[in-house]
Order: C-alpha cells, then sequence, then structure tokens
C-alpha cells in the first residue's frame, strides 16, 4: 500500500522517501488513463499489508464552482465603476472591506475567511483550468497529477474507515469539459485507490443496499456462514489472497452502514432547509455529514454552471446568494462543531470572468485577475490578499498563481508542498513546481 | 423574402447600453434608460444629454403627463419621475427589493406597472423559490400611489397593458403568464407554456430563459409573447427566435400561432411591439445564429415581412406614432480597451423609415 | 478433421466426460501439429530438474504434491474454466491409473470447453473487458468464434498472430481476424499501445514522449514505429464485412522528445530492422494513384497497397520475431504458475528480468521448434510436478517467483460464472445472462497482485445478479431442492460441500450447517439458498488453490 508520506519541508536527497515516492510515481504514470472518477474501486482496496501510519485528522470540502465565477459578483465588487455590472457592494464586518451585494451572508463573517482578490492563472479554457486549478498545475506530460482530492485522501485518509475518503458530489452527468474531466484520471500517479466515489443525484455507489428480498437476519447469518467457511479456509491456507478477498468483505457492512450518509433524504430537515433547496447547497450539506462521519476530501460541484456568457447577471442573481448561503452555513456549522480548525473549506472555480459585458449580457472567461475564498483549517480568517485595480482588469498587488494557492492549501493541512518525486532521466520535481512559497499571510 | 423595405435612417450611440426606451409622439426626443443613467436624445441632431441616474442598470423608461415627465425603472428596485421642464427629479419610490424587470405605462397613461423578483433556488432541480414580495405592482402614474399588488412566481420579466386599458399581463422565467384587470386586480387568465424555458442539461441543472417581451393584439383579445426556444445547454444562448400569440379570453387559452417554422433563427428576443395601424408587428433581439435580429411580421397572418440584421443586441424595438418609422436601441458587447480612462460608447440608437 | 470430430460436443451442454471413452476418442485424432521430434516428457521433466535445481539452489523445499481433489479442480479451472461436476471429479478420483493426471490433462486440453476457455482468456487479455454490447460485436464479427476455433483446431501461434495483425482474411472464414485491429476505430497510438503487450509482451505507452525511462532499451522510435506500422489502416465496410483497408501514401510524420528534439517515424520496431521506405520530401504532396495498389485477393475486399506497411511488419519484424514466442510462453506459464516467469506477465523489458532465464529460453526455443504449438506447451506446463504442488505456501519462503508452491489466483468473471451455474444448476451457458452479469462487475484477469476490492465483495453481497441466479434455481434438478429432499442435515452439508468445493465439509463444517438449517424448519429451502451463497462467495470457491 501507498503509505509514504512526509512532514518535514525539505527531504535530504537519498531519502528512502525518494524510492518510494519513484515507485509511487511509476505506478500511476502506468496505470495512467485507467482511473477516471467511474473507477471507485481501488480507494476500498484492502491492503494485505497494514498501513500503520498516522493520519494528520485534517479534512478539507472544495466547493467547486466550475466553469468560473465572476468575481465582480462575489468577492471583489467594483461599484460605480463601468465594469460593475448591475449589483452593488456592501460593507462587512471587516472595516473598509466590501463585498457583492449577493453575498449578504459571508458579509457578517469574513472575521473568519480569507479571500484572495489577486488571482492571476494562464489557462482561458475551461479544460485546461479546470486541470490548473484542480491538480495544482499544468499537465506535464506523460505525467497525470494527481487532483487535490487524490492527493488529500493519500496524505491525510483514513484507510480503515468504512466511509468513502474522495467523495465527488455532483449530479450533472453533462458539463461539457468538466464532463470530459471527469471521465478523465483523476488519481493520477497515486494510483485508481485514491480517485473519489461519486455520489449526487444518480450517482451513488453500486450494490450499497441490501436486497429488497432478503432480510436484515438472513442477510447478517448468510454473511457469518461465509466468514466461516471463508476464514477457514484462509487460515488452512495460510493464503493471502483469502486474508484480502475476506477483509473486503469485513468493509461491506461498514460501506453499507454509510449508505444513508449518501442518501439526502436522511439528512435533518432543518438543515435542508437552512443551506437552501437547490442540488449544490444539498450536497454542500451532504458533505459537511460525510466529514463529520469520516471522509476526509469532499468536492461538491453542480455541473459547469459558472460559465455565464450569456445571463451573467440573470444567473449570478441566484448561483451567487446560493454559494453565499452555503458558505456561511457549513463556516458556520464546522465552527460551532469545533471542527473548523481541522477542516479547510475552499470555494473557487477555475478562473474568473471579464470586467466588461459581452453582446449576449455575459461575461467571458478571465484568468487575469480573480477571487477565490478559504476557510478553516490553517487559514487566517479575516484576510483579504492580494487586490486589483480600478476597474478590476488586472491584478494591482500581490498576484497569486495557482502554484501558490496550491502551496497555501497545502501548507494549511499539514502537507509538505515541497516533496519531491525523482526519476532516472527526468527532471526532479517537487509536488507543487517552481520554487514556490505559500502566502503566509493568510496562514496561520 | 422580405416584402417590406427598412431605411436606416439616423443612427449615433449612446455611452453606454441601452436597455429600454421610449419616443414622444412627434417622434424627436427618446429618453433612454441605459446601464449608467437616463438618457435624453434627440433624434433629429443626435445630441444626448444624462438627465437621471439610478444606483444600478437602468431598465426602462417612459413618457407621462403629455411627455413632461419621463418616469424609469431601475435594477435598484426604484421608480423615478423625472420632471423635463424643472430638470429635476419629482418623485422616486423604492418599488421592489430586486430589480424592475420592466416597466409599462398604459395606454391612457393613467396607470404604471412593474415587475420584479430574484430567481432563488427553491427545490432541488432549481425550482423558482416562491416571491418573498410581490412580484407585480400597478400605480397611479401621477403620484406613484400603489394601487395593486399582484403575485406571480419569480422572476417576472415582462409586463404589458391591453389598449382597452382594462388588463395587464405579465410573464415569468417558467413561462407563466398572469393576466388581472387592473381595476379590480382580479385574476383574469393564466397559463404557462414551457416554450420560452430551458433547463439545464449540459452545463447546469436550473431554468434559464422564459418570457422577456409581450403585447396586446390592438383589439386585447390576444396577446403577444417572445422570447427564446428551449435549448439543452441554456448558456449556449441558441434557443429559436420564438413568438406566439395566444387568445387569452378562451378557456383554457389557447395558442393560435408562433414563429412559423424556417422563419427563425436562433437567439433571445427581448423586445415586441405592434405597429400602431394594427396590422403588424416587429420582434427584435440577439442574433445567435441564422440571419437576422430584428423582424417584422403580419399580425393576422404571422408570416415575416422584413428582417434586419443590426450588428448589435436590440433591447426595445418600438414604433413612432404615425407609424412612419421603427425606432431600435440596445447594446454592443461592452468595449473592453479604454483610451486614456475612457471608454467608447456602445449603446446603440438606430431610425429607420418604414416604405 | 478435428473440428468434425469435436463439433458435436456443443459447448453450452454439460459434458461429463467418461474418461476412458474421452481418452480413446481424442488420443486417436491427435493434434493438428504433425508429430515432432522433440519428446514432451522430456522437456517437463526438464523444467522440473530446473526448478527442483533452483530450490536446492536458494535452499528452498517446495510444497508438496497437492492431492488429487485438488488437482482435479484445479486442473479443470485451469485448463477448461470450470470446476468439476461431482461425476466428472468421482471419476478421476476412481482412476486407477497411474498416469491419471496426464490423461486428464490430455482429455480436458483436447475438449470444446478448453477451446471456449482459452478463448475467454485470449479475449480478455487481447482485447480487454467491455460492455456487453462489444461483446455482442465481437461475437457477430466472428472474432470470438475465430478465437475459440484457434484453441480448438491448435493454430501455430505465429501464423495467428500473422492473421491478426495482417488482417487480410485469406478467405471470409478467418475474418473475425480483423477485429482486433477493427475494433480499435483507427486510433493507430492505441492500436501500437495493445499490439506490444498483447503480442511481444512489452508496455510501449510510456515511451509515446521519451525513451522508457527505466528499461532504456524501449525507444520513443520504436514506439512512433510501430503506430507507423498501422497509421495507413482504415476501417472499412465491405460487402464481405468489415475490414482494414491500407492507404500506398501519408503516415509521415516527426516525433518530438521532452527535449524538444525531432526525429522522423521510421518503420522500426523494439529489437528489429527499420524497413527501408522511400520518405517524400516535408511539403510534397504525394498522389494517390492506382498503380500503388493490386487488387485484394477476396473478391469485394479493399485493394492493397504495393507497399504495405503492415504486410512489411508482419512479415520482416512479427514472423519469428524472439518476442513472440518469450511473450508467448510467459503468458501461458503465467496462466498455469500463477506468475510469469516475467513478471508483470506484459512487461518483459531490462527492468523486470526473468526469475528463470533457462527455463524462459527452453520453454520459447521449444515452442518455435513446436511450430508455436499451444496445446503442446500448455500440456507441458499442466504435467509438470511444479504445477502440481501444493497451494499452501511453505514455511520459510515468500518469493512467490520461486513456483515452489501453487500460487492461488482468483477466478476469472467467466470462471465464476460457469462454475456457479454448474453448482447450483448442474449446468452451464457460456453465454449466460449471469456470466455476463459477472463479467461487467468482475473484470480482472490475471491481476499483477491479488488485491479484493470491496466492489467486488458489495457486488456478490447485494447485485441482483447473484441473488436472483440463487433465488431463481428452483428446478428439481438444482442443488436448492436437490438438498431440500436429503434426509439429515449431515447429507445436506455433504451435497452441499461436494458439488460447490468438490470436497467433503469437516465435523465442524457440517455441525455449521446442520445447525444453520435446524434453527429453523419452515425456512429450510431459504436456509440452503443463504448456505449456497455463503459457499460460492467464501473463498475456497473463488480462488483456484
Amino acid at each position: 500500500m501507498k503509505t509514504s508520506r512526509s512532514n518535514t519541508a525539505t527531504d535530504g536527497c537519498g531519502s528512502p522517501e525518494h524510492d518510494v515516492h519513484r515507485r509511487l510515481f511509476l505506478q500511476g504514470y502506468l496505470a495512467a488513463g485507467a482511473a477516471s472518477i467511474a473507477s471507485y474501486s481501488g480507494l476500498f482496496s484492502v491492503p494485505t499489508i497494514a498501513d500503520e501510519v498516522k493520519r494528520h485528522g485534517k479534512k478539507c470540502i472544495l466547493l467547486w464552482l466550475c466553469g468560473a465565477p465572476s468575481q465582480f459578483e462575489t468577492w471583489d465588487p467594483k461599484p460605480g465603476t463601468p465594469t460593475s455590472g448591475p449589483f452593488g457592494a456592501i460593507s462587512t464586518n471587516l472595516p473598509g472591506v466590501k463585498i457583492s451585494q449577493l453575498m449578504p451572508k459571508c458579509a457578517t463573517m469574513m472575521d473568519k475567511l480569507a479571500v484572495i482578490r489577486s488571482m492571476k492563472t494562464e489557462p482561458s479554457e475551461h479544460f485546461q483550468g479546470i486541470d490548473v486549478l484542480t491538480r495544482g498545475d499544468k499537465p506535464r506530460p506523460p505525467f497525470v497529477r494527481p487532483i487535490l482530492g487524490s492527493v488529500i485522501a493519500e496524505q491525510l485518509g483514513q484507510l480503515d474507515s468504512p466511509v468513502p475518503q474522495f467523495v465527488l458530489l455532483d449530479p450533472c452527468p453533462e458539463g461539457n469539459e468538466f464532463k470530459a474531466f471527469k471521465a478523465g484520471n483523476w488519481a493520477g500517479w497515486l494510483g485508481a485507490e485514491y480517485g473519489p466515489v461519486r455520489a449526487g443525484g444518480e450517482y451513488s455507489i453500486p450494490d450499497i443496499l441490501r436486497p429488497e428480498n432478503l432480510t436484515e437476519t438472513d442477510h447478517s447469518d448468510r454473511e457469518a456462514l461465509r466468514k466461516f467457511f471463508s476464514r477457514k479456509f484462509q487460515n488452512e491456507q495460510r493464503s493471502e489472497a483469502a486474508a484480502s478477498y475476506n477483509a473486503a468483505f469485513e468493509r461491506v457492512r461498514g460501506l453499507m452502514s454509510c449508505a444513508p450518509l449518501f442518501d439526502l433524504k436522511n439528512l435533518p430537515e432543518d438543515d435542508r432547509q437552512r443551506y437552501g433547496l437547490g442540488a449544490f447547497a444539498q450536497h454542500a450539506l451532504q458533505a459537511r455529514h460525510l466529514i463529520e462521519n469520516g471522509s476526509t476530501f469532499v468536492m461538491v460541484a453542480n455541473g459547469m454552471p459558472w460559465d455565464n456568457h450569456v445571463f451573467q447577471h440573470e444567473m449570478h442573481q441566484m448561483l451567487v446568494p446560493e454559494l453565499d448561503n452555503v458558505i456561511y452555513q457549513l463556516v458556520t456549522d464546522l465552527h460551532l462543531r469545533g471542527m473548523l480548525d481541522d477542516t479547510l473549506v475552499i470555494a473557487m472555480g477555475e478562473f474568473g470572468r471579464t470586467p466588461w459585458l459581452n453582446e449576449a449580457r455575459g461575461r467571458d472567461h478571465y484568468p487575469n485577475a480573480w477571487s477565490m475564498a478559504m476557510a478553516g483549517a490553517g487559514i487566517k480568517g479575516g484576510t483579504v490578499f492580494g487586490a486589483t485595480d480600478e476597474h478590476g482588469i488586472d491584478v494591482a498587488e500581490n498576484e497569486v498563481d495557482n502554484r501558490r494557492l496550491f502551496a497555501t492549501i497545502f501548507r494549511a493541512l499539514g502537507i509538505s508542498h515541497q516533496e519531491e518525486y525523482v526519476l532516472p532521466g527526468l527532471p526532479t520535481f517537487q509536488r507543487v513546481e517552481g520554487d514556490t512559497k505559500p502566502i503566509n499571510e493568510i496562514l496561520v | 423574402m422580405n416584402q417590406l423595405s427598412l431605411n436606416l435612417a439616423t443612427h449615433f450611440k449612446l455611452p453606454t447600453g441601452i436597455l429600454g426606451a421610449a419616443v414622444t409622439n412627434d417622434g424627436t426626443s427618446l429618453a433612454a434608460a441605459c446601464m449608467d443613467g437616463v438618457y435624453l436624445a434627440n433624434l433629429k441632431d443626435k445630441s444626448f444629454e444624462k438627465i437621471n441616474e439610478h444606483s444600478s442598470y437602468v431598465s426602462s423608461a417612459e413618457f407621462i403627463n403629455d411627455e413632461s415627465t419621463i418616469v424609469t425603472a431601475g435594477y435598484d428596485g426604484r421608480l423615478q419621475w423625472y420632471d423635463l421642464s424643472s430638470k429635476s427629479r419629482t418623485r422616486e419610490l423604492q418599488l421592489h427589493e430586486f430589480w424592475s424587470w420592466d416597466m409599462a405605462v398604459s395606454p391612457d397613461r393613467k396607470l404604471i406597472a412593474s415587475v420584479t423578483g430574484q430567481y432563488l433556488a427553491g427545490g432541488y432541480k432549481y425550482e423558482p423559490a416562491a416571491e418573498t414580495e410581490p412580484c407585480v405592482r400597478i400605480l397611479s402614474a401621477d403620484i406613484g400611489k400603489i394601487l395593486l399588488s399582484l403575485p406571480h412566481v419569480p422572476s417576472v420579466q415582462a409586463v404589458a397593458f391591453s389598449p382597452d386599458n382594462q388588463f395587464v399581463a405579465a410573464g415569468n422565467l417558467m413561462g407563466e403568464v398572469r393576466i388581472w384587470n387592473v381595476n379590480t386586480g382580479e385574476l383574469a387568465a393564466s397559463w404557462t407554456t414551457s416554450d420560452f424555458t430551458s433547463w439545464g442539461i449540459i452545463k447546469s441543472h436550473s431554468y434559464l430563459g422564459g418570457i422577456f417581451s409581450m403585447a396586446f393584439t390592438p383589439d386585447s383579445t390576444q396577446l403577444l409573447l417572445a422570447g427564446m426556444g428551449p435549448m439543452n445547454d441554456p448558456m449556449a444562448g441558441n434557443g429559436r427566435q420564438l413568438w406566439q400569440k395566444w387568445a387569452w379570453q378562451q378557456t383554457p387559452p389557447a395558442k393560435i400561432d408562433e414563429t412559423h417554422k424556417d422563419e427563425s433563427g436562433e437567439g433571445l428576443m427581448e423586445t415586441l411591439s405592434v405597429h400602431p395601424d394594427g396590422t403588424r408587428f416587429v420582434m427584435g433581439g440577439r442574433l445567435r445564429g441564422g440571419d437576422w435580429n430584428v423582424a417584422m411580421f403580419e399580425l393576422e397572418s404571422g408570416t415575416r415581412i422584413a428582417t434586419l440584421k443590426t450588428g448589435y443586441r436590440v433591447t426595445q424595438a418600438t414604433f413612432s406614432t404615425d407609424g412612419s418609422k421603427l425606432i431600435l436601441v440596445g447594446t454592443q458587447g461592452q468595449p473592453n480597451k479604454s483610451k486614456e480612462g475612457t471608454y467608447p460608447k456602445f449603446g446603440r440608437i438606430e431610425v429607420y423609415d418604414l416604405a | 478433421m478435428l473440428t468434425a470430430v469435436i463439433s458435436p460436443l456443443k459447448h453450452h451442454q454439460l459434458l461429463i466426460y467418461s474418461l476412458r471413452i474421452a481418452a480413446c476418442v481424442f488420443l486417436a485424432i491427435g493434434s493438428a501439429h504433425a508429430e515432432d521430434d522433440v519428446d514432451d516428457r522430456d522437456l517437463t521433466g526438464t523444467i522440473d530438474q530446473m526448478l527442483s535445481d533452483s530450490w536446492t539452489a536458494a535452499g528452498v523445499t517446495p510444497a508438496e504434491t497437492c492431492s488429487d481433489s485438488v488437482f482435479v479442480r484445479r486442473s479443470y479451472l485451469d485448463l477448461v474454466g470450470r470446476i468439476p461436476t461431482v461425476q466428472e471429479a468421482e471419476t478421476f478420483l476412481q482412476d486407477g491409473r497411474s498416469d491419471k493426471r496426464a490423461q486428464l490433462i490430455q482429455v480436458l486440453t483436447t475438449s470444446e470447453d478448453y477451446a471456449q476457455h482459452f478463448a475467454d482468456m485470449f479475449d480478455a487479455l487481447l482485447m480487454g473487458r467491455t460492455s456487453q454490447r462489444n461483446y455482442d460485436e465481437r461475437s457477430k464479427h466472428q472474432w470470438r468464434s475465430y478465437l475459440e476455433r484457434v484453441f480448438r483446431e491448435n493454430q501455430s501461434w505465429n501464423d495467428v498472430v500473422a492473421e491478426i495483425l495482417l488482417a487480410r482474411p485469406a478467405s471470409n472464414d478467418d475474418r473475425g481476424a480483423v477485429w482486433f485491429l477493427f475494433e480499435r476505430k483507427e486510433k493507430h497510438q492505441e492500436i501500437a499501445e495493445a499490439v506490444a503487450p498483447a503480442f511481444f509482451g512489452i508496455r510501449i505507452d510510456c515511451a509515446q514522449c521519451h525513451d522508457h525511462m527505466s528499461a532504456h532499451e524501449i525507444e520513443q522510435a520504436h514506439y512512433w514505429g510501430l503506430v507507423a506500422f498501422f497509421n495507413r489502416s482504415k476501417n472499412v465496410h465491405t460487402k464481405n464485412g468489415p475490414r482494414i483497408s491500407e492507404d500506398a501514401i501519408g503516415g509521415f510524420s516527426e516525433f518530438a522528445n521532452l527535449e524538444g528534439d525531432s526525429s522522423p517515424n521510421l518503420l522500426t520496431f523494439f529489437k528489429s530492422v527499420t524497413i527501408a521506405e522511400e520518405r517524400p520530401d516535408k511539403d510534397a504532396k504525394p498522389e494517390d494513384k492506382d498503380d500503388l495498389y493490386v487488387p485484394a485477393g477476396l473478391d469485394g475486399d479493399p485493394r492493397v497497397p504495393r507497399f504495405s506497411r503492415r504486410e512489411k511488419f508482419v512479415d520482416e519484424i512479427v514472423s519469428d520475431h524472439p518476442l513472440i514466442a518469450r511473450a508467448f510462453v510467459n503468458r501461458i506459464w503465467a496462466m498455469l504458475m500463477g506468475r510469469g516467469i516475467v513478471h508483470p506477465f506484459d512487461e518483459m523489458d531490462s527492468v523486470h528480468p526473468p526469475s528463470h532465464p533457462e527455463l524462459l529460453d527452453l520453454l520459447a526455443e521449444d515452442f518455435r521448434k513446436s511450430d508455436y504449438n499451444i496445446r503442446r506447451l500448455v500440456q507441458t506446463i499442466a504435467s509438470t510436478k511444479a504445477y502440481q504442488l501444493g497451494s499452501v505456501k511453505p514455511q520459510g519462503i515468500d518469493d512467490p517467483a520461486t513456483f515452489a508452491w501453487y500460487l492461488e489466483r482468483p477466478l476469472t468473471a467467466e470462471q465464476i460464472g460457469r462454475s456457479m451455474q454448474l453448482g447450483v444448476r448442474g449446468n452451464f451457458d457460456n453465454n449466460s445472462q449471469i456470466v455476463q452479469q459477472v463479467r461487467q462487475s468482475i473484470r480482472d484477469v490475471m491481476p499483477k497482485e491479488n488485491v479484493a476490492t470491496v466492489k467486488d465483495a458489495l457486488f456478490l453481497t447485494n447485485n441482483a445478479a447473484v441473488n436472483n441466479f440463487i433465488n431463481e434455481s428452483n428446478d428439481k434438478n438444482h442443488l436448492t431442492l436437490r438438498t431440500l429432499n436429503l434426509g439429515s442435515p449431515q447429507q445436506q452439508a455433504e451435497l452441499l460441500f461436494q458439488t460447490i468445493f468438490g470436497r467433503q465439509p469437516d465435523s465442524e463444517e457440517v455441525e455449521t450447517v446442520a445447525s444453520y438449517l435446524m434453527q429453523n424448519q419452515a425456512s429450510q429451502m431459504d436456509r440452503i439458498k443463504q448456505v449456497i451463497w455463503s459457499l460460492i462467495t467464501s473463498a475456497e470457491f473463488r480462488f483456484n488453490h
């Protein structure tokens, strides 16, 4: 099983860690293409060797705002300027900081959030943007970088938990470029076991429910019989394969027991109303529920709703208030439950949107200057990092690219962003490439 | 085939996009509802001045009080009365918590109707949540007294009075039309057409579209609706350029006609007006696919008789009172480069002679 | 002649062999291969000697030879892809001949079930798992029957490889051979990435962008060379069915390595020659003229270029390429022994040296000499003492590459589906719904590591496929009712164990079954079904051992 991790930022060369990394790397590399999110089996693979590494206990929820929201209608309004759009700005509980009027709830809890207003990234098309903002960097063929959730599941996941460690909640089967992306290799060189389990809408873990024509008693009786015969065989044969096989069955009931976690109907009705009834809000609540019950990384998406090339304001009038409420409820809940210090909440898309409106009353793709927000584990609330110019056309100070963002995310979760992968005949590179420094200003 | 020729007589630009407009009876002055305020433009000499502002986009403008007052509605949810002689704002009212999507004045100039409603998620599939304020308000034009507050489902995007001044119609995101008697507030008809609304399959599971403009026929018995047809990917904006004509007094209301097959391209239609002679109407909006974004149709037969390709999104098409001119306003895409701090103008005004 | 004899034995019927009769019949028909001068027993003996020497050298004591009851289950599963029936097992156990294991191997490898099982295996290995719709396509376009015939008629593997890669059937009867290329829909890189492991036992995927980073002998030029052999090929639909046409022009490009240096895609491959071909100037636009082609041998088939890259590949590179034999013997070794002499079996590069190099050389050399005689190879390996060792790992040995015990392995979906039918219903259909359903869920064939997944466990536990199959097995000849009609729990347990595990239950097991069945007499039938489920989902059934 892949258990390597290092908690120090600087691994000297020649460390035995490197060998393991290399092995990891090669494995994922050779298995490239095999680990799309359709393949969730691996996450539950039962290792024949016990994983003894202690886990950090940190967790992460990514509110994946796919399609790319407008910074003007969220974190970086420009009231009274030609690029403002029709929505105004409101004051927040941080003196001098205003956000869009569409986010009245977040305005009351800016002391818990860190907002970066100076994101500047390269790709201006969705697929490439999604790649860079979910994996942390551009592709470097032939290697497939693992997606953020896979890295975190591998680094922080509880492998003995019955609950899937990396869950993607997205009810939308389509999603244009995001659909194509979803069909790709998510876990990359970490291997399929770190790919996500997908749920939401029609998606669920296959065969997680007891067959209707079987009583609970019969179901457990026959498993007891199976276990008896199968264990006997395992013992008599001293069989490792049978041990792994039996261990897999040991997890069936655990996994079945977490089936209710995947059923929205089981979420408290008050909470469901409080989060909002749209799919995104419901799945954000489900994400909280999964995290509370043992998942390590939950990514919440709803297709690619933010790509408002037409009807920008008509769509954002609905999407932003939903997001505002979701962030507010999620961060508040985590805080009240004492989980915020260990749970990182990230809300972002793959880029921002143009300062100017197109003829179709839309805003187009804009990676040059955009915003995102985080809260929770390792993050210093009440910080606004970076700024754009008067009309939001360019970053005016403290530019942040995808590498710096990922270094910050990893640091916030206590994962080394400088961990190195070494391969013969190829340049060494780190988990976050380049001599990248996290944004200390927004880290605790 | 164009059976009618439209000749461009005048065209000029305003600094920002124009979302709505009204023209005086003599056909010389145009009140423009712009992204940055209210403009008064002279169609003869192309001069213009900004006379008023809202705190957001201005969405509609109308003349009242023998054209001595311009009443405007905006995305700030406010109505404002501007007196042209005193050049001052004489009245204002925070009418809605959300945008005024559309505002209309009754033909006798006595009533104002304004519609609002924020589309918020009300269900797993993003069915619109119920209204939190009345979506339709009827006011007296002179003193702005709210006469009726009428319920609808957000977002209510289009409103129109009947020529006989007896009815007001309002259409929403979901294609639901409600018609009330303006004297009693009684619901006179309601129905839903799903032909203007898209539920996103491709990019998003939410609703988009709806009815963007409406107009009664001269005898007040039929109602014309405008918008665009459903799309798998609402964000493609490529629905069919669509109008429908409904006999709303029938029980249940019946669709009489709609854009004829092979006479529509793709793109959102957001304005529709009936010609003063009562035999024709114009519909306009955006060209996404096909070869026109403004077209005239025979009212009776529904046959398309003229098309225009303006090269910009038309937000309002209206006729001069004498019926000799077609006035279009609209907006181009917002310029992305400023020259020494000012952006090129992108609001468009065009006047066509009807031959 | 062989076909004529075998064909009446329809594979979807249960065949209860009478060992003696079957042996006579099959011994009489012989093999499609001419008798060769190499003595099989000598080869088997040599293999055993080599392994024995390696054990001595490593100080390893191998497991004891397995019992007959273990052997009969094992060999049926490995050679014909299913468990034996109670009668088949009994016949074998009662057989008094000293060479009865060799006799059984002979019978099994000349049966129709052998052709079916090996067709299953090679379909999965050459084509990969796919949707039921694609399986139907493979059948419809005779890929499946082509594979069956390869093993039924014991065709020379060298010829088979050539037929598949040339994909120009000499007669319409052979048209299934084109499906290997056709199903890959002109995706030429995908074709190259499939050809290399399927026939050469190497993976070249990673050489797309640079020379292989650890197996240095696999160069980027090999990747793009292999692609070039196929990049003039196109899928066409002819009156004879799907065919692969080939252009006489085009297909020249340059590939760039990670440093950005580019090289031409010459016609070459791993450990082989570079085939001369005139390269037009970069800007030249060669004309596609009729005189660059000759008509196809078969009326209605696409014309053939005079200079055919596929033909060059097959004639000058594939034919007798040393890796063709090595890859094949290594794969059959892996199938029967649970692990390749090179492991993984499809990565025969310098990073993965053989555990027994001389043994691999010997097998490959013998395979070539025997004109790539597949059945002979299978029989030889199955006859070794090593194949017949017990499956319990002896204390003190950890390295599976010693082959000092029989390595347990999970059944494939087809083995499970067939064996379930046989156990629960007493007969089987290779294409039954349960086979199709299990195949969609349990996809691994010869996995690199035996790692069970919870997904499979969930499938076996909760999916309707297995549950319905057991529930609907209500015929009086089916195991449930046969068990129900027995007088004592002891007898019931014995029937269940004998049928599903091929052995008698011990007292503890009898007691467990008995106490469960006795708990509630009213629900006997249901309870028997739960016991059946517990047996077919237990590790003893799930693995060959």
